[in-house]
């Protein structure tokens, strides 16, 4: 930045912008919470106010809010006067979807930098948009949990399905890449959010057609691979609760996690669960605290309330102590 | 009642399990645990290594606490306020070209700062109170809003004008050039600015041709509700958006996707409803807490008698119960620190204190009205550890400049001071809406006060009657203001690190909301 800043040579000293008179930032005298603008930042503004008051939609204007933009990707106003100044002149977006490649690396957290993809892809409106698909994942590998594109992800499929144009092939190959993304990284909560969407809450979503079985099988085998996992726990929970289907019939594969040997089975045992692996993976202490709440939810269910309190009283009091307050709650409500 | 919120030194450290499965997520994990729990060990220094939770002192009974006192260990666990202070001081006055991506953000600069102070108890000099009123006026958009910065800069945006009506809150005041005559004047202009920002959904842009997200509609309800600006129109369709985007963790996402009806898989759908949504992504702590404190101003719309002009079936509901499971599990575990998360299997971040711990005095009202009792609920998450994390591993080192941060070795900044201080206030104060105050509340409310009506954009917009439109005034004012301190402050580390109580939902000082609102309502 030092060595731009030696070189720079004023706007007001280039041809291309002798017409115009640059405007000044109207801030308050002895405005609070200044910021020391470098001289090209206050200088790129200066014409960015005047070539936006008299609404200039031009070549130059588009350099100008370029430049502006690598300096600060969180400009709404600029974005907003950019975007404007691409369709009045009729640019290709094709080009504008390249430029901001570049910008998406160096600016992952800026909201702008996403919408104003968002807005373009909407504009281009591309028949399939395996491009953009095949650029997201990409985009993903560096950066695993960007909230940012995981929420573009879901926009970009939710956008073109309802216009039509994901086939189920490419569903399908959705699902097989968000495996894979789960299958290297089983805790990336992300991941597990993305089969959310792709298997159960999508119009169309194929996850709930067998009553929810394909599910609930494919949950527990990652349960068994990573015991500890929060995220495949709260993804069976929240499969359970949306399928409405009973907790009970699969207490036989959480049990051993519970390491409570004693519990007795009264409800029908289902048959072909995914068991966990003997011996369990290493490093894998007991109890979990999910499976003991998911024991003490069985209880519930069952109607054993006394039993389900013991489980949420034993969390509360030794297992999960820093939310020994909530437990202690939990139990509370099961026998009142 | 202190065996349920045990301090972080009394629970013993335990790390994530591997699983034999050391993924990336697991890696980043166990660093952070490194860290955290290095740090631990080392504040206590040996000598005191063996002793015991960090001192709890009740402002009532603290006899016995008091005498064991050891001056070490509370300048080790003590809230640096004038470090933060002159920290926050550098902000305020100057700063430098490296955060020029807070550009457009300079409301919430001022928020941070000025809040933070408010928390801290520092009290800003008059001709400072000027200036920043001053320089926040030249934010005001003349076709209503508030931008990113001056309006012959920025257009305006949902989240500066939160912003920029909260610090307005807390450094101006009624007179002259104290601001709120200006807003007062602007509010129908403010208004017509968020019914530009509304989508047919129930959604808001942030700004025109900008991105929906729950932030936006949780700026927009929190400064509709202060200025006094709700009408039907404005309220359609938010409580269905709000409910959708709740995932199956039981937190919010960023926003949910309307999908028509008309897709050829509309067979599953539920058929009262015309259009399905899904979240956009998955759950996080930002946007839980905007959606929670959402949801509880919808709740507080509606009086008593009903608000025919609104949807039959408004506002829709949540599931409190999942939103409290997800919340509770964003807490560390005491290897690091007992400070939040933002979502499942990512690492403790101070700013969570607020974005999470922030949402629970929501959660624990909600949960009682659901459970039709009249007592509160008990505090359901950790609030001494909470402020262990921010005390011991939020706190830029002792001499280093001040500041509150993400956590040990990243750089402190205003956004993490003032969530960090926000969440250690509702920590210390069991904040509870009180419907004892409610009811007094509104029988104390004047009727025939108040600033002009709001007119509707569409013909059809308006409340049905004026009466109704008196009765939801009414009830929003009162809930607004029913917020309350329950029981003996629970301050860690002693009393020198008392911070003042904010306002659950909105997020200024108890004491900052009374005269705004009442000036806005033009109620005693």
């Amino acid at each position: 930045m030092a060595t731009a800043t030696s070189s720079y040579i004023p706007l007001a000293e280039r041809s291309i912008w002798s017409d115009v008179q640059p405007i000044p930032q109207d801030d308050a005298p002895d405005a609070l919470v200044p910021i020391m603008y470098s001289q090209e930042y206050k200088d790129a503004m200066d014409y960015f106010r005047a070539v936006s008051a008299r609404k200039e939609y031009s070549d130059r204007a588009l350099e100008l809010t370029e430049s502006i933009l690598r300096m600060n990707a969180s400009h709404y106003t600029v974005w907003g006067y950019r975007m404007t100044t691409l369709l009045v002149l009729k640019k290709e977006l094709n080009e504008e979807l390249e430029l901001m490649n570049s910008f998406a690396r160096e600016n992952l957290k800026s909201y702008q930098v996403w919408h104003h993809r968002l807005l373009l892809l909407t504009h281009i409106s591309p028949e399939h948009p395996t491009e953009e698909i095949d650029y997201i994942h990409e985009s993903l590998l560096p950066d695993a949990k960007n909230y940012h594109t995981w929420a573009y992800l879901h926009w970009l499929y939710s956008h073109f399905s309802s216009l039509g144009r994901i086939s189920e092939k490419e569903w399908s190959e959705e699902l097989r890449w968000c495996e894979e993304m789960i299958r290297v990284d089983g805790r990336n909560n992300s991941a597990w959010g993305w089969r959310w969407f792709l298997r159960i809450s999508r119009p169309g979503a194929e996850g709930i057609k067998d009553d929810g079985k394909e599910e609930i099988e494919y949950t527990l085998r990652a349960i068994h691979r990573i015991p500890h996992n929060v995220s495949a726990w709260n993804y069976l929970r929240g499969s359970l609760k949306y399928l409405k289907k009973p907790l009970t019939p699969l207490l036989p594969a959480i049990l051993p996690y519970t390491e409570r040997e004693d519990v007795t089975i009264t409800a029908k045992e289902e048959t072909n669960l995914p068991m966990p692996s003997n011996p369990l993976p290493r490093d894998t202490p007991l109890p979990i605290s999910y499976a003991l709440e998911f024991l003490a939810e069985s209880y519930q269910e069952q109607g054993l309330s006394i039993e389900a309190a013991a489980v949420y009283t034993e969390l509360s009091e030794k297992y999960d102590r820093m939310r020994s307050a909530y437990w202690a709650y939990r139990a509370k409500r099961c026998v009142v | 009642m202190s065996e349920f919120y045990p301090s972080i030194y009394t629970l013993p450290q335990v790390h994530l399990s591997s699983n034999g499965q050391p993924s990336d997520t697991f890696i980043e994990q166990s660093e952070t645990e490194r860290i955290i729990s290095q740090l631990l060990l080392t504040r206590p220094p040996p000598a005191l290594q063996a002793i015991t939770p960090l001192e709890i002192t009740n402002s009532g009974e603290n006899g016995e606490g008091e005498k064991k006192d050891d001056t070490l260990q509370v300048e080790l666990t003590k809230l640096r306020t004038q470090e933060h202070a002159t920290f926050l001081g550098k902000w305020f006055f100057s700063l430098p070209a490296g955060v020029i991506s807070l550009d457009a953000s300079r409301p919430w600069l001022m928020f941070w700062v000025v809040h933070s102070l408010d928390l801290l108890g520092v009290i800003l000099p008059q001709p400072f109170r000027d200036r920043s009123v001053a320089t926040l006026l030249k934010f005001l958009h003349p076709q209503g809003g508030f931008g990113g910065g001056p309006v012959n800069t920025h257009l305006p945006q949902l989240l500066p004008t939160y912003a920029s009506i909260c610090s307005l809150a807390i450094v101006g005041g009624p007179g002259e050039d104290g601001g709120w005559s200006a807003v007062a004047e602007a509010r129908q202009k403010i208004y017509e600015f968020f019914m530009r920002c509304k989508q047919p959904d129930g959604s808001f842009v942030v700004c025109e041709g900008g991105e929906v997200d729950v932030r936006g509609t949780y700026c927009l309800l929190v400064v509709a509700c202060l200025l006094d600006l709700l009408t039907p129109e404005l309220l359609h369709n938010v409580d269905r958006f709000i409910s959708s985007c709740q995932t199956y963790e039981g937190g919010f996402s960023c926003s949910a996707y309307p999908f028509s009806s008309t897709s050829p898989s509309s067979d599953s759908m539920d058929k009262s409803n015309p259009i399905i949504r899904a979240p956009m992504a998955e759950a996080h702590g930002g946007y839980t807490s905007c959606s929670l404190n959402s949801s509880f101003l919808l709740r507080s719309i509606v009086p008593p008698t009903g608000a025919p002009s609104l949807d039959e079936n408004f506002p829709s509901p949540i599931d409190v119960e999942s939103a409290i499971r997800w919340s509770v599990l964003m807490q560390g575990e005491a290897i690091e620190a007992g400070g939040f998360k933002g979502r499942s299997n990512k690492l403790v971040d101070g700013c969570y204190s607020w974005w999470v711990g922030g949402g629970f005095s929501v959660l624990e009202e909600l949960a009682r009205r659901e459970a039709g009792v009249e007592r509160s609920l008990p505090i359901l998450f950790n609030n001494v550890a909470l402020q262990e994390y921010i005390l011991v591993a939020a706190q830029n080192e002792s001499g280093a400049g001040g500041g509150l941060r993400d956590k040990p070795g990243k750089r402190p900044d205003a956004y993490h001071t003032c969530n960090n201080l926000s969440g250690l206030s509702i920590a210390q104060h069991h904040m509870i809406h009180s419907s004892t105050r409610l009811t007094e509340l509104r029988e104390t409310f004047d009727s025939s006060k108040g600033l002009p009506a709001i007119r509707p954009v569409s013909s059809d917009g308006g409340w049905k009657s004026e009466e109704e439109r008196q009765s939801v005034r009414r009830e929003v004012w009162a809930s607004i203001l029913a917020w309350d301190e329950e029981g003996e402050e629970n301050v860690v580390g002693g009393k020198q690190n008392r911070v003042n109580a904010t306002a659950p939902v909105i997020n200024i000082l108890l004491s900052r909301v009374k005269p705004f609102i009442n000036y806005f309502y033009q109620q005693e």
